[in-house]
């Protein structure tokens, strides 16, 4: 936060890219699932609006990812100190994390207000907390990354994880019908079935990908609280 | 004289090039990145195949795309953290009796032959997956295009010395490239011929789907490499050199 230009690169990225994914996008319709009850309606919605959503949970996942690596890779040298020093390795996770949820939530907020002013979502609270859980998940993603891997390892790997999940599988630009069952164990499956719903249908339908985005939010913090836990441990 | 002259050479361009392949997991990321971004390029693309017929000419344009910018954006993050940590062991070298210029040398094979490895990692899991019609102008696309952003990775961080800063910089050029003003997600404005990748992009895809593209375009790509590799060259020469 001392560096004026992260402050600038952190809220400038994001209306740059939603605001030009709503400019520069073709206006065409586009032939998009979107769950209805128990089953899924076929609706057209504009090419702008599908795109420009989409670009929510893309730029929070890569920022989150990104700042939830650094967050851990500078901080990890100081805990191991902290850990000697007779702090509890769980106290110091915890404050790591809740600083990334933190900053998750700020890009969310962001990235969702920046939304609203190209289009509105039909359900506009469950959009945003379905562009929360990407924000969030990547963070902790890139706080185990940032524990174990080298700056250079770590960025690269949070540069692609999101653009393969989030850009590519679970993009609804390309059919998600079918998909096969390993798309389903990836991170974005869930909160992306959220987004759809909330985007492009007044009536919420995916009560159960909101139970399992908040497991699998759960299950990610827990693996980084253990592997945070043996990477400072004063044992190795 | 003749060992040490050429120790002279070698020592400098292993030391800048184990900086990156001494940490074994940039390595396995150097290969499992390129699989995992071409398949996610199959996957999503072969959904698009099951609704309409003829398109597996788009799902190999999709990868040679998979390939591209798992060639480039690694180069480009492979340049910006060799500028991050230039600054104290070229100083060293100058220091050691190396000619600023020799050192600016050394950096630049090393970026050359860094983006020589990420170009063929790949390429080599593109052509298992298929065959492009033009194989040496498939890599040499691909090739130009890694060394772009080999030089934009070392301008941005002869810019912004900050790691995590210089990250989110790096962001802005690949989320433009890959999702704002890539062809796959329609975007064809005119607005987006100076993003780094965007040459490139058309005379692959062209390639891939076996469609003729203007050979001018080649021209625009080399032109646009030698001026980001002459501006990284100062950007070098001017952490080299000893004030």
């Amino acid at each position: 936060m001392r560096n004026p230009l992260f402050i600038i690169l952190l809220v400038g990225l994001p209306p740059t890219f939603i605001t030009l994914a709503f400019i520069r996008t073709p206006d065409a319709p586009i032939l998009l699932a979107v769950p209805e009850g128990t089953s899924q309606l076929t609706r057209v919605v504009g090419m702008p609006d599908l795109h420009g959503a989409i670009m929510v949970p893309i730029t929070v996942a890569f920022l989150s990812g990104i700042l939830g690596m650094f967050v851990m890779f500078s901080a990890r040298q100081g805990d191991r100190r902290l850990v000697i020093a007779g702090y509890n390795p769980m106290l110091l996770l915890s404050v790591r994390l809740v600083i990334i949820t933190l900053m998750g939530v700020f890009i969310t907020v962001l990235s969702v207000g920046i939304t609203l002013l190209s289009w509105q979502p039909e359900q506009v609270a469950l959009f945003f907390v379905a562009n929360l859980f990407p924000a969030i998940q990547y963070g902790f993603l890139g706080a185990i990354a940032g524990t174990y891997l080298s700056a250079t390892s770590g960025t690269y790997l949070m540069f692609f994880l999101p653009m393969i999940d989030v850009g590519l599988i679970q993009n609804p630009m390309f059919p998600r019908q079918n998909v096969q069952f390993w798309v389903k164990l990836l991170p974005d499956y869930a909160p992306m079935e959220i987004l759809i719903d909330t985007s492009f249908s007044a009536k919420f339908d995916t009560g159960l990908f909101l139970v399992s985005a908040v497991l699998y939010t759960t299950v990610l913090a827990a693996a980084a609280g253990a592997l945070f836990r043996r990477a400072v441990s004063l044992y190795r | 004289m003749y060992a040490r002259h050429n120790a002279r050479f070698f020592t400098p361009l292993s030391m800048f090039l184990r900086e990156y392949y001494r940490n074994t997991l940039n390595l396995v990321l150097l290969v499992v990145i390129p699989i995992l971004l071409i398949q996610a390029f199959g996957n999503a693309l072969s959904r698009l195949a099951d609704l309409f017929s003829g398109i597996i000419l788009t799902l190999n344009m999709g990868k040679a795309l998979g390939a591209l910018w798992s060639a480039t954006f690694l180069s480009g993050i492979m340049g910006f953290f060799m500028m991050s940590g230039a600054r104290e062991a070229d100083r060293r070298l100058v220091r050691a009796g190396y000619h600023p210029v020799q050192v600016v040398g050394f950096r630049l094979l090393t970026v050359v032959m860094l983006g020589a490895i990420a170009t063929a990692v790949s390429y080599s899991v593109l052509i298992i997956q298929f065959t492009p019609r033009n194989l040496a102008l498939t890599f040499g696309a691909i090739y130009l295009a890694a060394i772009i952003y080999s030089a934009l990775g070392i301008l941005v961080g002869s810019l912004i010395p900050g790691e995590l800063e210089g990250s989110f910089a790096m962001l802005f050029f690949f989320v433009m490239d890959a999702f704002i003003g890539s062809p796959l997600f329609g975007t064809t404005s005119g607005v987006f011929v100076l993003l780094p990748t965007h040459y490139p992009t058309k005379i692959l895809a062209a390639m891939t789907a076996q469609q003729p593209h203007d050979p001018i375009h080649w021209l625009y790509v080399t032109v646009y490499a030698g001026v980001v590799i002459t501006l990284a060259s100062v950007a070098f020469y001017r952490v080299a050199r000893l004030r």
